[in-house]
């Protein structure tokens, strides 16, 4: 897909950060039908620095942070950093193998929501439509 | 305390215990059922002796079938040799039993072996992930099947607001005799729900079967007419006509089948499934059935006005799978415990890879489609666990994302997006060529008054690009 083809006004970006293509594929999948029909979600998967170094660029956006039992600090720490440094993304952590008392863990950071499995993500929908509306009032 | 090494006192001290304690055969039978059962089951375990205890295995329906199956072991025990599951059995009668934790244990080989299960207040569980998941979903459907035992439909289950909905409408359909209207696209098991809230609102009422999208008038007559003598015969004999896809029905059939249903009032049940343009006229939520049944455009619709007002009475409404989403791994796992119950092959759950190609994948043939790959699966796997090579090629290799975006970009301007493609191409080929025009022009294959001309048209303020050539 070449993106500069695209009017940037209507590409939504979703940046995935995880260590397979399990949310990646699921993304592709329940994006699209997950932001207003007009719009194009460009969906990529990125690494935690490159999502870290690219924010400052970003325009609204979704970040997924896939995290685990190892990665747990690391994921408090880009979640703290990515809402110091962009407020306008709204972040999503994907923990499918937390425990419930490592996931209140995540509960002081700006989480918009937790997923466990991927059948889940068609139900954030009307959060997303909100997250999009609010910080692209004056773009659509 | 009797103590010794022959099996007596063993037993003495089983019957002695107020814990629960059972025993399946190598054939997935209850063959022993401590006192303890009986205390916690609310009635007498003797009565479980020989039932089959297998997930999913209530095949009669009967209440005594369901807590037998609710007593079956979690997938893969054959694998592991033990394993541990929360069983809330279903109530029987007045008497609700508390939930349990449970821990299996098989012992002996593959042919002979038994397995023994004492329940209890344990709490070391410490399941791998994967059978988490496994156990979790058993209880999801455990609770299903003993909210709902005699409605349980593989299609029904689920936590959705869908399949709440569904399951509530056929609740109230199955519990009354009235004319039941299905919406729903191709695939979505419209006939078997009819039928089973048919076999539990009439049961022994004569049911016709009518295709159609076969009819016209004279050959519905031909196949109601055994039906019609019988109501004309006898002021007590009552039918059901059981129509499959009723807006697909000429016109004039449909006039006609309204006209009887007038006739026989009341005394001819009609329970009709309708395909998906009318789903759509229903959508996007039921709430609203009412209002837009009252259309007049009937043949646009495809139905006649005096069968809307017959089926409007009760409609059930069955949005496509891919809607569904999140009750996909549920229903996947209720039709793979359907047929493991009756045999068909070793599988006792679905791995989380396999769930997750379910869920991506986008159903085009609804219900049907996940039945026949749930039937697909289970023969192709030879062991315990469905992985994603025992699915079928079209949902194993399906990779979400390239379509939808193309019939996207349709809305966009080609001329706007080549201007900017063009433009970003001479910025960066001007960064390149450290701001040298000429430079850049060269590696453009271009002039370098169109280059220039291109970067004008672009800038807001020409007059500060030409004094800067």
């Amino acid at each position: 897909m070449n993106w500069s083809l695209v009017d940037p006004g209507v590409i939504r970006p979703w940046l995935i950060c995880e260590m397979g293509t399990r949310w990646l594929t699921a993304v592709r999948r329940f994006g699209p039908e997950m932001i207003p029909e007009a719009l194009v979600p460009k969906v990529e998967s990125a690494s935690r620095d490159e999502i870290l170094a690219s924010l400052n660029l970003l325009e609204p956006a979704v970040v997924l942070w896939e995290t685990s039992r190892d990665t747990l600090a690391a994921s408090c720490d880009s979640l703290a950093r990515t809402a110091a440094i962009n407020p306008r993304v709204l972040q999503i952590i994907a923990c499918h193998q937390l425990t419930h008392r490592e996931q209140l863990c995540l509960t002081p950071f700006p989480v918009a929501a937790m997923v466990h499995q991927p059948e889940e993500l068609p139900r954030l929908t009307p959060m997303i439509h909100l997250h999009f509306a609010r910080w692209t009032q004056f773009i659509d | 305390m009797v103590s010794g090494t022959g099996i007596r006192p063993l037993a003495r001290l089983l019957d002695k215990s107020k814990a629960p304690v059972w025993a399946i055969s190598p054939a997935g039978k209850l063959i022993y059922l401590s006192p303890g059962c009986s205390e916690w089951l609310g009635f007498d375990s003797a009565l479980l002796l020989d039932r089959r205890s297998v997930a999913g295995a209530p095949v009669s329906g009967e209440r005594l079938d369901l807590v037998a199956a609710a007593l079956a072991a979690p997938a893969e025990l054959r694998r592991r040799g033990t394993a541990s599951l929360r069983i809330t059995p279903p109530s029987v009668e007045t008497h609700r039993p508390v939930a349990k934790e449970a821990r299996f244990i098989r012992i002996g080989d593959e042919a002979t072996a038994l397995t023994f299960a004492i329940a209890g207040d344990f709490d070391d569980r410490l399941p791998e992930p994967e059978l988490k998941d496994a156990v979790a979903v058993r209880q999801q459907l455990d609770s299903w099947r003993r909210r709902h035992t005699a409605t349980a439909i593989n299609i029904t289950a689920g936590t959705s607001n869908e399949a709440v909905r569904l399951r509530r409408r056929i609740d109230v359909a199955a519990s009354t005799r009235t004319d039941v209207g299905f919406f729903g696209p191709a695939g979505c098991g419209g006939e078997s729900i009819l039928t089973r809230i048919h076999a539990l609102s009439a049961p022994g009422e004569n049911l016709i079967n009518v295709d159609g999208a076969l009819m016209d008038s004279d050959l519905l007559d031909a196949t109601l007419m055994p039906a019609l003598h019988q109501l004309s015969e006898s002021k007590e004999a009552r039918i059901t006509a059981l129509v499959r896809g009723l807006d697909e029905m000429p016109f004039e059939a449909q006039q006609r089948l309204a006209g009887l249903l007038d006739t026989f009032s009341g005394r001819m049940r009609l329970l009709a499934s309708c395909g998906s343009q009318l789903l759509e006229l229903n959508a996007p939520t039921d709430d609203l059935i009412s209002e837009s049944l009252s259309l007049d455009e009937d043949r646009a619709r495809g139905l006649c006005s005096q069968l809307i007002d017959v089926i409007s009475s009760l409609t059930i409404v069955n949005r496509p799978l891919a809607l569904r989403v999140e009750d996909i791994p549920l229903i996947a796992t209720a039709m793979l415990d359907t047929r493991h119950a009756a045999g068909e092959g070793p599988a006792e759950r679905i791995n989380r890879a396999a769930l997750d190609a379910l869920v991506v994948y986008p159903w085009p043939h609804n219900y049907e489609e996940l039945e026949n790959s749930i039937r697909h699966a289970i023969r192709t796997a030879t062991g315990n666990v469905i992985a994603c090579e025992h699915l079928p090629l079209a949902i194993r290799s399906y990779r979400p994302g390239a379509i939808l975006k193309r019939t996207k970009h349709t809305k966009l301007s080609l001329d706007d997006a080549i201007q900017r493609y063009e433009l970003r191409l001479i910025t960066e080929t001007l960064e390149n060529a450290d701001g040298n025009r000429a430079e850049a022009a060269r590696r453009l294959g271009i002039s370098r008054a169109r280059l220039i001309r291109r970067l004008e048209d672009q800038s807001p303020n020409p007059q500060q690009n030409k004094e800067s050539r």
